[in-house]
């Protein structure tokens, strides 16, 4: 029996949201790191290089998932208009750029390296706006949440890493309260835009409870942490927090959100005598 | 300029799926691959209930965010516009599948067979390793239109130059052309009824059109 109704696509898995999850957290980090550089923060380039191999762990999930690994090559092929590829050339240009600012120290190199990782998560969040076939990812809304949330993420793991050796910053404990809440309205958004007939009814309770925790533990309970002057555990149970919730919406997304069109026809035919009908959207709201 | 299309027209088809088993058979497809499917769609609660039969696929649109997303170029639009996949190029990395509206797409990770274990002789035959890993889906039967055209054929009137599936309707619900001409039977049946086209709201031009009254 064929489904006509949406169903929650197989084709990518949590291996295509590991490497949502790697990426967005990896580039934040970077990004981060290059703050931390021009300030003058220890331990800079130790940041630099763990968001350089939280990014190829992505890369490497992907890589496992398709169908023909040592044709991955090919990937490059196509710039001019697949995000795919342009994610991938992104990533050829960070990797080196990154490695070298980390060994060498330069918050230059690191700087270009993060221009270059926010490219990345830029293509990573148009890869799933420019998938027609997945309501829950074509939306507009998707590419600032998951830009939003890979900041997030990144910020999140490095106040965390830094909170629990010696204490944070305090630029990063406010640039991640800056960011959860900048992300839990973006996710409000997100969800608002989706409301009605722009998603499928069987994808809604998902995205409703998804919504909800990400908001309350993502962005809420985060910002009452960093928002008063709080020991060092809070302000790392605070990052991980803001991480956490968007490791937690990338899989959702991914995984169980990412329902298919399903089909529809706009007027059932004359049969014989009988006069035409009306069409049919099997699982959507009329 | 040539523009093939399909026309299904939705008051004949009867649901038989013989262009199923008809494209399953000419192509090779493996069990749970289907690159032309029927649905049975029901509408209305009762006691008015209808019952329709969609054959779907790939549209081969106009527009095809299939080919815009993929990253290895194996996705291509001829000029005649068929949508085409080049088995060597493709990574399998199914992008292509969650692109496409109509799940038209097809990614199989090993070979399998109707029975467990051992393959039939005709699976044997039509097997295609190139296939495996790598997105498949319909492509409007290419090769036969390239064959009958260069022996002087037309698609949509000659069988041998024409889409099984279409061949196959028992229904005559299934037809197949050029729509850029207006002596077609595909522009011939376009001006005489109505028709509509699936998820025309999102913008891909799809080249399957539904008939499903007279104009």
């Amino acid at each position: 029996m064929i489904a006509i109704a949406p169903a929650v696509q197989h084709n990518w898995d949590w291996r295509a949201a590991g490497n949502f999850v790697c990426g967005g957290t990896g580039s934040g980090l970077l990004a981060m790191a290059a703050g931390a550089a021009w300030l003058g923060e220890p331990l800079f380039e130790v940041a630099a290089i763990a968001a350089l191999a939280i990014i190829g762990l992505g890369l490497f999930l992907v890589w496992l998932e398709i169908g023909r690994p040592w044709r991955f090559a090919n990937v490059f092929r196509n710039p001019a208009t697949s995000w795919m590829s342009r994610e991938a050339w992104a990533a050829a240009l960070l990797f080196p750029v990154g490695a070298l600012g980390a060994v060498t120290g330069s918050p230059v190199l690191i700087s270009i390296a993060a221009a270059l990782a926010m490219v990345f998560l830029f293509c990573q969040a148009r890869m799933l706006h420019a998938a027609k076939g997945i309501p829950a990812w074509r939306d507009a809304a998707v590419v600032p949440l998951v830009n939003a949330t890979g900041l997030t993420e990144g910020g999140g793991l490095l106040l965390a890493a830094a909170a629990m050796t010696g204490g944070a910053p305090n630029w990063l404990s406010i640039t991640v309260l800056i960011l959860v809440i900048w992300r839990g309205v973006l996710m409000l958004v997100y969800v608002y835009r989706l409301r009605g007939r722009k998603l499928p009814i069987a994808a809604r309770g998902s995205l409703a409870s998804m919504a909800l925790l990400v908001v309350m533990a993502g962005s809420l309970l985060p910002a009452a942490l960093l928002i008063t002057t709080v020991p060092d555990w809070a302000q790392a149970l605070g990052g991980l927090l803001a991480a956490g919730a968007g490791w937690y919406f990338k899989y959702v997304l991914v995984c169980r959100l990412a329902f298919t069109q399903g089909f529809a026809i706009e007027h059932s035919p004359t049969r014989g005598r009988s006069p035409a009908g009306p069409g049919a959207r099997p699982g959507w709201a009329r | 300029m040539t523009r093939y299309v399909m026309v299904a027209d939705l008051r004949r088809c009867v649901g038989c799926q013989t262009c199923t088993a008809a494209c399953r058979t000419a192509n090779g497809t493996p069990p749970g691959v289907q690159w032309r499917r029927v649905l049975d769609m029901e509408i209305g609660t009762y006691p008015d209930v209808r019952r329709t039969f969609v054959p779907v696929g790939c549209m081969h649109c106009e527009d095809p965010p299939c080919m815009q997303v993929c990253p290895s170029t194996a996705t291509r639009k001829r000029d005649d516009g068929i949508v085409t996949i080049d088995y060597d190029l493709c990574i399998g990395c199914a992008y292509c599948a969650v692109a496409c509206p109509y799940q038209a797409r097809y990614k199989v990770e090993r070979e399998n067979y109707a029975y467990d274990g051992e393959p039939m002789a005709s699976e044997v035959a039509k097997r295609d390793p190139d296939r495996i890993g790598v997105s498949t889906k319909c492509t409007f039967c290419v090769d036969r239109i390239d064959a009958g055209i260069d022996n002087g054929l037309t698609p949509g009137e000659d069988p041998e130059a024409t889409p099984v599936c279409v061949n196959s309707c028992i229904a005559g619900a299934l037809h197949f052309g050029d729509v850029e001409d207006p002596g077609s039977n595909v522009s011939r049946l376009l001006a005489e009824n109505h028709f509509f086209r699936m998820h025309e709201e999102l913008g891909t031009g799809p080249s399957i059109y539904y008939l499903w009254d007279r104009a």
